[in-house]
């Protein structure tokens, strides 16, 4: 019953993700929902669950965009690592954790994003400088709801 | 915890190989390969997402459709018992006119059935010659059957039938050069003959010399007509050709009632079975 709802749960995220970003954009901007859940399944059901979920997200993530295919993936695999080591050193059940989280692990992502454009397609994939400052915030924003969705739903 | 770390690291290890050797390989067959095969998975996400939020986008619409349809239900329905009292009045005349024919000694009109048909196929090569239509035989149509348009909650004459398949029938237009019905113009009975061109407009010849042919006339079958029942609008005069004097008739150009490019479904005049009211 645990992996139907694993299976419900990323379909859902996949569901989320491109809903919010097709009719709730502010500005042109939305929330990473598929960053945040791969850091709430990761904290919450450690770094194996987390990297698989983040995997198959960026595939997801890849597929829908041009540029470089794999870069989300790898991007969301290393940050689903990155939480499900952290978070025996660091409480991650707390909203201001969660908040710092996002906060520092959302630019994080866009650099590694960028350097895996820079490696393989030969220029620094930049988001620009309103996401880069924006996004961090927003998404620190929605981190809870996510985080406690990924602990309710997901257990592996 | 062990078993978890060490679980994690081959796991970084296998997703960071694979997602490495998909972006250095990226325009080879094999990662396009596995490209759309993702897709195939995942692409119904986004696909049934955004048909489930055009369907609830169109509901409010859909429901302002449904009220507007209902009124006019509501409408059709009154119409529909004002007609019950209308074609009793038209039976008990139909029985009356057999009547006065049977003893006047006169041939019984011939009674129709009228039929609606789409129609299914018309051939730019031969806009205004012909048309098929997706009634035949198998319906009661016959050939010959006058077939008819409606514009503007006006009845006007189209062609009649001159092939006729299971279910399936070949309307010739009145706009072909073919095309022929005898007409009149009513204001002063002035009878002719209004014949197709090939074109949108049809032309009426054979005109009294001394017949005043205003435009704007309307045009109408002829009592004498064999196929189309009488007093059928065919169209309007839209230009009196100058007299020739070498003709002892003359011409006027018609435009037609209805205009057979536009047309989507028409009526034909089937004739009365035994026992078909």
């Amino acid at each position: 019953m645990r992996y139907l709802h694993g299976v419900l749960f990323f379909i859902a995220g996949m569901a989320a993700h491109w809903a919010w970003a097709t009719y709730f954009t502010a500005y042109g901007l939305a929330p990473q929902v598929l960053l945040i859940l791969t850091a709430g399944v990761a904290a919450g059901s450690g770094p194996v669950a987390g990297q698989c979920f983040g995997f198959a997200w960026g595939l997801f993530l890849d597929m829908t965009g041009s540029h470089v295919f794999g870069a989300n993936a790898l991007c969301l695999t290393l940050a689903a690592y990155g939480v499900g080591h952290l978070r025996r050193q660091v409480d991650v059940t707390s909203a201001p954790s969660q908040w710092t989280l996002l906060m520092l692990l959302t630019p994080a992502y866009f650099l590694m994003y960028g350097l895996t454009g820079l490696v393989f397609e030969r220029h620094f994939l930049w988001v620009g400088w309103l996401p880069f400052i924006v996004l961090p915030i927003y998404n620190s924003l929605v981190a809870p709801l996510g985080f406690s969705l990924a602990r309710k739903y997901v257990n592996l | 915890m062990m078993r978890e770390r060490h679980g994690a690291n081959y796991l970084l290890l296998f997703f960071g190989a694979f997602s490495i050797l998909l972006l250095s390989l990226p325009l080879t067959g094999r990662v396009q390969s596995f490209r759309a095969y993702v897709s195939y998975l995942l692409d119904p996400v986004p696909y049934y997402g955004s048909q489930g939020v055009e369907r609830l986008s169109s509901l409010p619409s859909n429901a302002a459709r449904l009220i507007g349809d209902d009124l006019e239900l509501q409408r059709l329905r009154r119409e529909r018992q004002e007609t019950a009292l209308l074609r009793a009045d038209l039976q008990s005349l139909s029985q009356e006119n057999a009547r006065l024919r049977a003893d006047l000694g006169l041939k019984p009109a011939g009674g129709h059935v009228i039929r609606w048909a789409r129609i299914m196929e018309r051939d730019p090569m031969h806009w205004y010659r012909s048309v098929l239509v997706d009634m035949g035989a198998a319906e009661g149509i016959q050939v010959n059957a006058p077939v008819l348009g409606l514009r503007d909650e006006r009845l006007g004459v189209v062609g009649r039938v001159i092939e006729t398949g299971q279910h399936t029938a070949k309307v010739l237009l009145l706009t072909d050069e073919s095309s022929a019905v005898a007409a009149q113009l009513p204001a002063k009975n002035w009878e002719g003959l209004v014949q197709g061109q090939g074109t949108s407009r049809l032309r009426m010849n054979y005109l009294p010399i001394e017949a005043t042919v205003q435009v704007g006339e309307a045009v109408y079958t002829s009592p004498t007509s064999e196929t189309f029942p009488p007093d059928l609008l065919i169209g309007t005069v839209s230009a009196v050709f100058e007299r020739d004097p070498f003709l002892t008739f003359q011409s006027v150009e018609v435009t037609p009632a209805v205009p057979v490019g536009s047309l989507k479904e028409v009526m034909i005049l089937a004739p009365q079975r035994a026992g078909e009211p």
